[in-house]
């Protein structure tokens, strides 16, 4: 497939931060392509330098192998939904979608008509004569997307377009939203920092972190297989516990490398090799088997239970493995019949080799 | 009855502080308002109700007839010369208003669009330094500008525009000059104001939909600073019905307004003119008001 959108060394400087520190990616057409990272990672800037609101200090960017140095927005084939929408007051909500292609003065019938396919694709019909101040937080976001979705861009950019959502809302909206791009095929570029949006609705995710782009992989191969210590934090709930590194590099048949903690040596998935033997295992609080479930793990070892937290679907427990004495949390699954287990008991505690991480000392 | 009595009682106990409270709380802001209120009363409403009982009266060979009479309306209302007046006055305030929107509205936008803070101070600086100087060295700045014998006539006269000499003072384009120029910061400030209210996403937006520099102006910035826009024609209008000193001086006696006829009216001892003049200003300037919000209503629905 063509690339939609291509970024070649990319820099964007603001004063002394940088911004975007030299990065490079593309976006296979038609796909679901999400930039997720905290505040200030870089995330929004890069899609501003998509929709040319910012222009890169260094590096090209391409969309549809069009080099868009010095392309003003309203030359660009891309179309943005705003993250609070930015909808014109005082237009209808009719004249707010219609604007676009009256700037582009296309025949009034094809406005009408086009118009009204885009509203009727977000369910918001009924709603053409009102004024946006009149419009549920909800109903406000479906007609920012139904404006940008009417210029039928090649790229539409989404900057947290459902962070004023509140969360049912939020839910509802990223189902929808994947329904949408599902329907007109436009390559979306959504900018998140909410890693349960991104691993729902994208086809491929960026995970950006101080201006670079720690990993770019399907969602399952970013919660399953995080490349660095920062996705594995960021991304679900991990466990980051020190080991010593027995032998770094992984074994020739399972792909495994052999780590120690507190003395008891077992195998691990390698993510980084560490450079000397001071290494990290990340390990999903969800990963981790209790009691019985434990016995049937290749690695195994006991805990005690310090602390129990019951939260509803499951049960969290703040554990110290023995004999090494770090500190772990593990979640497990509740029924909704049996009773937490005491704290203060010794239990068995086990996983899979695949499920740990091993990471560098940086 | 008496099982009332009783019943009432704690209610009463509990009440009583709370219904302290809410008395002091309902005092206070009459307290912080009675200096101005009696202020208002003494220095505006009493007078007002005197000048309208004048304004009933008639002037008849240097003397006041204190009896009831709508003489004075009579003429305000149908002789030629009063109706001059109030038309040149409606003019005068109209044109310095356009001109002070011209000037002050692009102005508004530049103060708004620039980036550093210390060129935004500097700006804001001279868009005030009218008001800071003194209304009569400002006037009399303006006539030696604007003489026949003035900078600005030689420009006029180098860049080959004139022969002679333009009359840009002592008559109406040098009134309405120099209030546009005084006028200049009530017109920028509600406007630029108007301008920070926007939303810089709406702008980007615009651009993003493929509206160009223009486009984004007249179909989202202009709109949305209307308010401003009105907000700035009420104030400007209204300070020009009322001005006296400027069309005094750069009027040359050519320019007769209605203040300056107020003005002449109290010096001859003519109280009912000088009355209804006040009151036809007074009745102007509320129309003005009162339309402008009409306005802003409109707009903003």
């Amino acid at each position: 497939m063509t690339p939609d959108v291509e970024f070649k060394n990319v820099s964007k400087v603001f004063g002394s931060h940088t911004a975007v520190d030299n990065i490079s990616f593309t976006v296979p057409a038609g796909s679901f392509f999400s930039l997720l990272g905290p505040s200030g990672c870089g995330k929004s800037t890069t899609l501003r330098m998509t929709s040319g609101f910012e222009f890169p200090d260094r590096g090209e960017i391409f969309i549809s192998s069009e080099n868009m140095a010095g392309v003003a927005p309203y030359r660009r084939p891309t179309n943005m939904v705003f993250q609070r929408w930015a909808l014109f007051p005082h237009m209808t909500v009719f004249d707010n979608v219609a604007f676009g292609l009256t700037v582009d003065r296309l025949p009034r019938a094809a406005i009408r008509t086009r118009v009204g396919q885009a509203l009727e694709l977000v369910g918001l019909s009924p709603f053409a004569d009102r004024k946006p101040r009149q419009l549920s937080g909800g109903q406000m976001q479906r007609v920012a997307l139904a404006r940008a979705l009417v210029k039928r861009p090649k790229v539409l950019l989404l900057d947290e377009p459902l962070g004023a959502l509140d969360l049912k809302l939020r839910m509802q909206m990223q189902l929808e939203l994947k329904r949408i791009q599902r329907e007109v095929g436009t390559t979306f570029i959504y900018v998140t920092h909410d890693q349960g949006e991104a691993l729902t609705m994208s086809d491929q995710i960026a995970v950006m972190n101080n201006g670079r782009i720690d990993q770019l992989a399907s969602p399952q191969e970013i919660y399953d297989h995080p490349a660095t210590r920062f996705v594995a934090n960021f991304i679900g709930n991990a466990n980051l516990l020190p080991v010593e590194v027995e032998s770094a590099a992984a074994d020739a048949a399972t792909g495994l490398a052999t780590v120690s903690m507190g003395g008891l040596a077992f195998p691990t998935s390698v993510a980084q090799k560490p450079a000397d033997r001071r290494g990290w295992i990340a390990i999903r609080y969800e990963r981790i088997r209790l009691g019985e479930a434990a016995r049937a793990m290749p690695i195994q070892m006991q805990g005690r239970i310090r602390d129990a937290i019951f939260a509803g679907s499951t049960v969290h427990y703040l554990m110290i493995l023995e004999p090494s004495g770090i500190e772990i949390t593990v979640e497990a699954g509740h029924d909704g019949i049996s009773r937490p287990l005491p704290q203060g008991s010794l239990v068995d505690v086990g996983w899979e080799p695949g499920v740990t991480r091993l990471f560098g000392d940086v | 009855m008496s099982e009332a009595l009783t019943a009432a009682a704690p209610v009463v106990a509990v009440a009583v502080p709370v219904h302290r409270r809410g008395w002091r709380q309902k005092v206070a802001p009459w307290l912080m308002l009675a200096p101005s209120l009696a202020l208002m009363l003494y220095a505006f409403v009493l007078p007002m109700l005197t000048f309208f009982e004048y304004s009933f009266y008639t002037f008849r060979r240097g003397k006041l007839i204190e009896e009831f009479s709508l003489t004075t309306y009579r003429r305000f209302l149908f002789d030629a010369y009063y109706q001059t007046i109030v038309l040149d006055t409606l003019w005068m305030a109209a044109l310095t208003t356009v001109l002070a929107l011209a000037i002050g509205y692009p102005l508004a936008y530049a103060l708004w669009r620039l980036e550093r803070p210390w060129m935004k101070r500097w700006l804001s600086l001279i868009i005030f330094s009218p008001i800071i100087v003194s209304v009569v060295v400002r006037s009399y700045g303006w006539i030696v500008l604007l003489a026949d014998q003035g900078p600005v006539n030689w420009a006029l006269k180098g860049l080959g525009l004139t022969n002679g000499p333009v009359s840009l003072v002592f008559n109406l384009t040098g009134v309405v000059l120099s209030l546009a120029h005084v006028f200049l910061p009530f017109v920028v400030f509600p406007i630029y104001s108007s301008m920070t209210r926007i939303d810089p996403a709406l702008r980007e937006a615009a651009m993003d939909l493929g509206a160009g520099w223009a486009r984004t102006f007249r179909s989202v910035t202009l709109p949305l600073t209307l308010p401003g826009v009105v907000a700035a024609v009420q104030i400007a209008f209204t300070l020009a019905l009322g001005a006296f000193v400027t069309p005094a001086m750069l009027g040359g006696g050519r320019v007769l307004v209605l203040p300056l006829q107020v003005y002449n009216a109290t010096s001859d001892i003519n109280w009912p003119v000088a009355a209804v003049g006040g009151l036809v200003l007074l009745v102007i300037a509320i129309l003005v008001v009162a339309l402008c919000n009409r306005l802003l209503k409109y707009s903003e629905a």
